[in-house]
C-alpha cells in the first residue's frame, strides 16, 4: 500500500461524502430560497420560511415530541437490550442464539402487522390502554431497535477474550458487576455508541408507526412533515433541514459524551 | 508438609477423563513446569489449582490451606493467561491498580506498589499505555506484573510465551527466572516446549494423557527418562524398541532403548581403542544439517533411522550423505525404558 496521499483515493472519497450531502444540502438550500424552479440555482435568497416554523407552536411541538420519543426509545432500548445481550452472551449461550433470531423478528415481519398488534395489546384487551399515547411508540421502537445493540456488541465482545477478561478479574478479586461495569461496557463503547446512535436516528425519523400508532395525538417530526406535504415544498425543506440538524447535534453529543477520556493513553 | 500440594486430583469431561491420579508437592520458591504434548490435561489441571475449574476429586493444599472448593480469589493464587488478557480499556497502571482498587487498598499504598512493580518490570516508558500499543514481550510483562502485585502465595502461568518469538521468548525466560530469584516467588508454569521445561524448570511434570509420565528435575527428566512418553517428548531421544536394537545392534534386550542424539559419536572408522562397552555398528549418513554449534546427521544403520549430533568443530571435516561411518556408544549412555 502506498503511504503518500494519492489525488483518485482523495477524489472517491469526497466524491461519495458529497454524494451522501447533497441531498441534505438540496433540501436545506430549497428552504432558504424564495424561488427553484426550473433553473440550475435558485432565484433568490430567504430565512422567512425558517422563521415561519419557529414562530409555528406545532413545529416546537413536534420537535419536543421526537426528542421526548427517541430519547425514550434510546434508554429504555439500552436498559433492556444491553444486559440482554451481555447475559446471553456471558451466561446463557442457549439463548443466545434465540436472541440472535429475535433481533431480526420485527424486521422480517411488515411493518403494517407489528403495527396492527401493538395496537391490539395496547387498546384494553389484556388491561393496558397506551393508544394514542407516546409509550405505545415508545414500546414499538423498543424491539426495532434492539438489534442495533446486538450485532455491534457481539461483534465487539467476540472481538475480545471475554472469558479470560472475567477470569482475570475474579482472582484479583472483582466480581461479575464490577468486572462488566470498569471492564466489558468501556471495552465495548464503540458498539454502544452504534446502539445509541442508531436508536435515537430510528427513533426519530420513523414515520410507519408513529402515524398507525399516535398520528395526530402526538405528533412528531415525521407527522408534522406529512403535515406539511401538501404545502409549501420550501416551508417543508426547512423542516427537514431542521431535522438534519437535529440528528447531527444529537449524534455529535453521544459522541462527544461517550468519547475516550485520553487521547494519549492509547499511544 | 509441601508448600503446594495436590492429592488425587481427578476430573472427567463427560466420560472422557482430562487427567487422573494427580499428585504433586511444590517447595516454597520453587518454580515447577507443567510440561505435555496439547490435550494432555496440563491448562486444565493449571485452572483446576486457580479454581477456574473444578476437579471430580482430590484435594488442593496452598500454604497449609485446604482450598480444594475455595472461591478463586480467595485461593490466593496469581495466574497469566495465555492470550494475557489485559483489561483492554485501562492503561498498564490501570491494569495493575484494578486489584488492588478492588482490595480497598489505600490510595497511597496503591500508588506506591504500581509504581514499584512497573519499575520492577521495566515498563516506565510504557505505564500510560493501552494494551493494543504493546508488543507482544511488553503485555507479557504486564500480565506477569498485574499477577505478582497481589502478591500471590502461588503464581499460575498458562503457556505466557506461546505467541512471542524466540528470541522475545529467551529474553523473558531470562527475566522471569530474575524475577523468581528477586521475588522468590512460587509457580507452576504450563508449556509444551521441552526447552522451556527445561531452563525453567526447578522441577519438571511430565504429562501424558491426563497423568504425570514423570516428575523430577531437569537433569533427571533430561538424562533418565522414566518412559517411552518421556523420552519421545523430552530431548529428541532416539526411541528403539528390542526389535529395531537387534536390527541395528545386534543386541537382544530385555528393554527398549532411549539414545540421545548427541550419545551417539559418529566416526571414520572403529576407534583402536574402543573398549569392550561401547557399542558399535556401521553407518550410512542419509542427511546432514548444521545447527549452528552442532551438526545433525541422519544415519540408517541395519535399515534403522538414527540421528546424532555433534559439535561442529573446524579442525573437523564433516561426513557427506551416502559415506559410510562408524557409530559408538558407551553402554553407560543407553537409557532402559519400561514401555
Amino acid at each position: 500500500m502506498r503511504s503518500e496521499k494519492g489525488i483518485v483515493p482523495a477524489i472517491v472519497v469526497w466524491g461519495f461524502v458529497a454524494l451522501l450531502l447533497l441531498p441534505a444540502a438540496a433540501v436545506a438550500l430549497n428552504g432558504m430560497t424564495t424561488e427553484w424552479d426550473g433553473t440550475v440555482l435558485p432565484t433568490g435568497f430567504t430565512t422567512a420560511w425558517f422563521h415561519n416554523l419557529f414562530e409555528d407552536p406545532r413545529m416546537s411541538q413536534a420537535i419536543l415530541n421526537s426528542l421526548l420519543i427517541s430519547t425514550a426509545t434510546l434508554v429504555l432500548s439500552a436498559l433492556v437490550a444491553v444486559p440482554a445481550v451481555l447475559a446471553g452472551h456471558f451466561y446463557l449461550p442457549v439463548l443466545d442464539r434465540c436472541l440472535a433470531v429475535l433481533v431480526i423478528l420485527p424486521y422480517a415481519v411488515p411493518g403494517i402487522v407489528l403495527g396492527l398488534g401493538l395496537l391490539r395489546l395496547y387498546a384494553g384487551n389484556f388491561g393496558i390502554v397506551l393508544t394514542g399515547t407516546p409509550w405505545i411508540l415508545i414500546l414499538a421502537y423498543v424491539p426495532l431497535g434492539a438489534s442495533f445493540y446486538y450485532v455491534p456488541m457481539k461483534n465487539n465482545l467476540r472481538a475480545i477474550p471475554a472469558r479470560e477478561i472475567f477470569e482475570a478479574g475474579y482472582l484479583v478479586g472483582a466480581s461479575d458487576l464490577a468486572i462488566i461495569r470498569s471492564i466489558i461496557l468501556p471495552s465495548i463503547a464503540p458498539a454502544l455508541i452504534v446502539g445509541f446512535v442508531m436508536n435515537f436516528a430510528l427513533a426519530i425519523s420513523e414515520f410507519v408507526y408513529a402515524n398507525l400508532l399516535v398520528g395526530g395525538l402526538f405528533p412528531t417530526l415525521q407527522i408534522f412533515m406529512n403535515v406539511l406535504r401538501g404545502g409549501s415544498g420550501h416551508l417543508l425543506s426547512g423542516v427537514i433541514a431542521i431535522y438534519f440538524a437535529i440528528l447531527l447535534i444529537a449524534t455529535s453529543i453521544v459522541l462527544w459524551a461517550t468519547r475516550p477520556k485520553s487521547a494519549a493513553e492509547g499511544q | 508438609m509441601s508448600f503446594v500440594s495436590l492429592r488425587g486430583l481427578d476430573k472427567h469431561f463427560g466420560q472422557t477423563a482430562v487427567f487422573t491420579g494427580i499428585d504433586l508437592d511444590i517447595e516454597r520458591g520453587e518454580m515447577c513446569v507443567l510440561v505435555g504434548p496439547s490435550g494432555c490435561g496440563k491448562t486444565t489441571l493449571l485452572r483446576t489449582v486457580a479454581g477456574l475449574a473444578t476437579q471430580d476429586s482430590g484435594t488442593i493444599t496452598i500454604a497449609g490451606r485446604d482450598v480444594s472448593r475455595t472461591a478463586p480469589q480467595h485461593r490466593g493464587v496469581g495466574m497469566v493467561f495465555q492470550n494475557y488478557a489485559l483489561f483492554p480499556n485501562m492503561n498498564v497502571e490501570q491494569n495493575l491498580s484494578f486489584g488492588l482498587e478492588h482490595q480497598k487498598r489505600p490510595k497511597d499504598e496503591i500508588r506506591s506498589r504500581v509504581a514499584a512493580m512497573i519499575e520492577l518490570m521495566g515498563l516506565g516508558q510504557r505505564a500510560k499505555a493501552r494494551p493494543t500499543a504493546l508488543s507482544g514481550g511488553q503485555k507479557q510483562r504486564v500480565a506477569l506484573a498485574r499477577a505478582l502485585i497481589m502478591q500471590p502465595q502461588l503464581l499460575l502461568l498458562d503457556e505466557p510465551m506461546s505467541a512471542l518469538d524466540a528470541k522475545m521468548r529467551k529474553r523473558l525466560r531470562e527475566d522471569l527466572k530474575r524475577l523468581q530469584a528477586e521475588i522468590g516467588f512460587t509457580a507452576i508454569f504450563v508449556t509444551h516446549d521441552q526447552e522451556e521445561a527445561l531452563v525453567l524448570g526447578d522441577r519438571i511434570a511430565v504429562m501424558h494423557e491426563g497423568r504425570f509420565s514423570q516428575v523430577g528435575t531437569a537433569s533427571e527428566i533430561y538424562n533418565r527418562p522414566a518412559s517411552r512418553a518421556v523420552a519421545e517428548f523430552i530431548g529428541e531421544f532416539n526411541v528403539l524398541d528390542q526389535a529395531m536394537v537387534r536390527a541395528a545392534f545386534g543386541r537382544d534386550t530385555a528393554k527398549a532403548w532411549a539414545l540421545h542424539p548427541e550419545s551417539i559419536a559418529v566416526e571414520a572408522a572403529v576407534p583402536r581403542d574402543a573398549a569392550v562397552d561401547k557399542i558399535v555398528a556401521t553407518a550410512v549418513v542419509t542427511d546432514r544439517k548444521l545447527l549452528g554449534s552442532t551438526v545433525r546427521y541422519q544415519l540408517a544403520v541395519g535399515g534403522i533411522n538414527l540421528k546424532s549430533d555433534q559439535l561442529n568443530k573446524p579442525s573437523r571435516a564433516l561426513f557427506q550423505p551416502g559415506q559410510s561411518v562408524c557409530l559408538v556408544i558407551d553402554r553407560e549412555d543407553v537409557r532402559d525404558l519400561d514401555s
